[in-house]
């Protein structure tokens, strides 16, 4: 969308399917995650509220001021905050491999998709004859990526989102899974079009090929990383994308300062929404004995 | 069939533009028949002219309606218009050439004839290049370079036009005949250079969409 290839309805149309299969057909992985994966407890009612609340605000919060921030991150440091307030066994190993993921699946992406960018240059090159046509034909290709993209962010984030209440057992997990997708469509056609904006422009100018590029890349980065059941930034995996397809047009062509906003967002979200579910539950308890 | 809807605008796009260039050879030949003093003759080519104008018209609706109903992407669509809608002012533009001769018939003194007819030659000739850049992008079977090569060719010959404007301009201001006269001479000779001015609008809309698809 960020570069006119679809309108934003159909574009929210098309997350919507994509994100709802992906997440009743792979989203089972990160859901176990967040549910049992980290914090090694039973969580109550309470908890499970504050953990999702917590991390729910930072990331409108974060949305509303246009910085692509992360959910899957944001509910990390939910869960994190809750573990902590409850004196809960957290397994640091997980933790840690969760955390390191962040780091290496934007770089991982950003390589990906620098080398598919600097690939799909010497073919479109050397195709010489770049009709309005061929144009379309990438332009359908791009919009597939984007379909696969919704279909990975479904199968990493859905989990995300209904993770803390799968640990409670109350519902059947294909169900918190609907649920889930279903979210994610409806958060894309409500906020969706400003960060769908930032993303799309304001790093850095997308072309139709280099769309394209951006998207597979990406979608491949999630895809991988909600199959071994660790949830992942969608925004750091297109931003990564978005870079490395920059980086093939010269880095004068990326914005460093959208660069630097997105990165204090990605430091300040899991942490904020970490230490604010720390602080809500131990208030509320300790008012509530 | 995959991108038939697609195809079927690449070949309304070919097909306006073999009958745009039609309405230009007919209106040169209404031009060379009017200087040659067979009006009778003239007037059938003006026919013509004012004929494929209006079917040239009419494919451009067409190729408006297929794009207005999906063919191709939102993003490409208007390049696309844009594109057929400059070619079609350069059909428009030689109609208004041969009407102008027909409809208010200028005296053109005997000595001043053979340069009209070249400065006509000249600017309504400008379509071949057009013609040849528009075929080589929209077939995709030339290098883009080739495709950018006819269009400065339609800009080198833009400039040609140019030339032969300014020397039949002076020529018509510094001759004997009356102001009225000269002033009617050089509203037929501004009507003349027009189609190669719109011709150069055309290639130049042509050259921002191959610097677009440039990677």
């Amino acid at each position: 969308m960020g570069c006119g290839l679809i309108s934003f309805r159909n574009a929210v149309i098309l997350v919507s399917i994509f994100a709802l299969l992906g997440a009743l057909l792979q989203g089972q992985h990160v859901m176990y995650t967040i549910g049992k994966g980290i914090v090694k407890a039973d969580l109550n009612y309470l908890a499970v509220i504050i953990a999702l609340v917590s991390s729910g605000f930072f990331v409108t919060l974060a949305t509303f001021y246009k910085i692509p921030t992360s959910t899957s991150q944001a509910i990390v440091g939910g869960v994190v905050g809750i573990g902590l307030a409850l004196n809960a066994e957290i397994d640091h190993s997980k933790l840690i491999s969760i955390v390191e993921s962040w780091i290496i699946c934007p770089i991982m992406v950003m390589v990906l998709a620098f080398a598919l960018m600097y690939i799909l240059n010497i073919i479109l090159r050397k195709f010489e004859s770049r009709t309005f046509l061929m144009q379309h034909a990438m332009g359908r290709l791009a919009i597939l990526s984007a379909c696969y993209t919704a279909y990975a962010l479904g199968a990493n984030h859905a989990g995300n989102a209904v993770g803390p209440i799968a640990n409670l057992g109350i519902f059947h997990p294909k169900l918190l899974l609907f649920i889930g997708g279903l979210t994610i469509a409806l958060g894309a056609a409500t906020y969706g079009k400003k960060v769908a904006h930032t993303v799309g422009t304001g790093i850095t100018p997308l072309d139709i090929p280099a769309a394209f590029v951006a998207q597979i890349s990406s979608a491949f980065g999630m895809h991988l990383f909600s199959m071994l059941g660790i949830p992942v930034s969608t925004s750091s995996a297109i931003v990564g994308a978005v870079v490395g397809v920059g980086l093939v047009k010269g880095a004068k062509a990326i914005s460093t300062k959208m660069i630097l906003t997105i990165l204090m967002g990605w430091i300040l979200t899991p942490t904020m929404a970490a230490a604010a579910a720390y602080i809500c539950y131990r208030t509320i308890t300790v008012i509530w004995g | 069939m995959l991108f038939k809807k697609e195809k079927e605008v690449i070949e309304l796009i070919l097909k306006h533009l073999d009958v745009t260039e039609n309405t230009i050879k007919s209106s040169l030949k209404t031009i060379e028949f009017y200087l040659d003093e067979n009006i009778a003759e003239a007037k059938i080519w003006a026919r013509k002219t004012r004929g494929t104008e209006s079917e040239a018209d009419l494919i451009r609706y067409d190729i408006r309606d297929k794009l207005y109903l999906g063919a191709y992407l939102p993003l490409l669509r208007e390049d696309i218009y844009k594109l057929v809608e400059s070619v079609d002012k350069v059909g428009n533009a030689a109609e208004a050439c041969s009407d102008f001769f027909l409809n208010q018939r200028p005296l053109i003194p005997d000595e001043m004839r053979p340069h009209f007819l070249e400065v006509s030659k000249e600017s309504l000739g400008v379509i071949d290049s057009l013609k040849l850049a528009i075929l080589c992008y929209f077939r995709g079977d030339c290098k883009i370079e080739t495709v950018r090569d006819h269009t400065r060719e339609v800009g080198i010959q833009e400039s040609r036009v140019d030339k032969l404007e300014w020397d039949l301009t002076k020529e018509i201001f510094i001759s004997e005949i009356d102001f009225a006269h000269k002033t009617h001479l050089k509203h037929c000779l501004d009507n003349i250079v027009e189609v190669s001015d719109r011709a150069e609008d055309a290639g130049d809309q042509l050259e921002l969409a191959t610097l677009k698809s440039m990677v």
